[in-house]
């Protein structure tokens, strides 16, 4: 018992300090709605509209940015999640009048193989690690003292 | 008489206090705004910057180099979040930049002169897409240009 009190202790130790250390200031941008970028493949004959296209993209409310390239044929959104990916492309194909394709980027070379999600999130992890560990050495050592 | 004697403390401390912001006032000159509040702030930075990433996604000629981020959507907020803090924080905003240096992510990325020059053409082009006037524009682009040896050839 008295073993597993000190290894809860070291536990609560190592989560706090390990989100001291790396938990980060908060910034402004922590408060800006999440986004998401949708590629899609266009093919237009006449020259300019598919920057007319992307113009108009962006005057919808869902959308913070809009562009095409010529030389790619590619129309990238950047759009809230208010907007479903699969809306926004039904909505282009309207408006383009023609079938709109995802263009899909894969990944290239050596891969982190731990997920860049879990790499963020680390430092809350270690919190809820240190309080859920803090909270039983507690409770050993408050029954330890009652026993 | 003795009505105005009684009046008179409370009115030589309405003058002193008068006086000091009075002097506060003409010590502290409004100072000039900084880039951050010329450009229109975080909502600003935020959409120019969104322009900007979709310029460069759609541009074949670099996006080969942000495949691995844009297949990842957590990767590409977190790619836009660090560049709005880098903007911001860079032009005088109350932001810090949190990721990692610019030599650390480009290391071994052999990034070449003419990758570099079509991103700041993206840049460029999300900025004048904005009306952002000249002077804020070379201003942000003179932040940025330091950065240029630690980006190209690592």
């Amino acid at each position: 018992m008295k073993y597993l009190r000190w290894t809860l202790f070291c536990c609560t130790l190592l989560g706090f300090s390990g989100w001291w250390i790396l938990h980060k200031p908060k910034s402004p941008v922590d408060d800006l709605p999440p986004i998401q970028f949708t590629s899609l493949q266009l093919h237009f004959k006449q020259q300019g509209a598919g920057k007319a296209l992307a113009a108009q993209v962006r005057q919808w409310p869902e959308v913070s940015a809009a562009s095409f390239n010529d030389v790619s044929g590619l129309l990238v959104v950047v759009h809230t999640h208010a907007l479903p990916q699969t809306e926004l492309i039904q909505r282009v194909a309207a408006k383009a009048q023609q079938k709109a394709s995802i263009k899909v980027f894969e990944a290239s070379g050596p891969q982190c193989p731990v997920p860049a999600e879990f790499l963020y999130r680390l430092p809350v992890y270690l919190l809820w690690f240190g309080i859920a560990t803090g909270a039983f050495t507690l409770m050993l050592f408050y029954r330890l003292r009652h026993a | 008489m003795k009505r105005i004697i009684r009046l008179l403390p409370a009115l030589f401390l309405a003058v002193l206090v008068v006086a000091a912001c009075k002097d506060k006032e003409t010590m502290d000159p409004q100072p000039d705004p900084t880039l951050y509040e010329r450009l229109g702030g975080i909502n600003a930075i935020s959409a120019v910057v969104d322009q900007f990433l979709a310029n460069v996604v759609a541009d074949n000629s670099i996006n080969g180099r942000f495949a691995a981020t844009v297949a990842d959507p957590f990767r590409t907020q977190l790619l836009r979040n660090n560049l709005i803090d880098q903007v911001c924080a860079g032009s005088g905003g109350p932001c810090q930049y949190k990721g990692k240096t610019m030599k650390e992510a480009h290391t071994g990325m052999n990034i070449t002169d003419a990758e570099f020059n079509a991103l700041v053409g993206d840049l460029v082009a999300a900025l004048d897409q904005f009306n952002v006037p000249e002077q804020e524009k070379n201003e942000l682009l003179a932040i940025l240009g330091p950065m240029r040896p630690d980006i190209v050839g690592q």
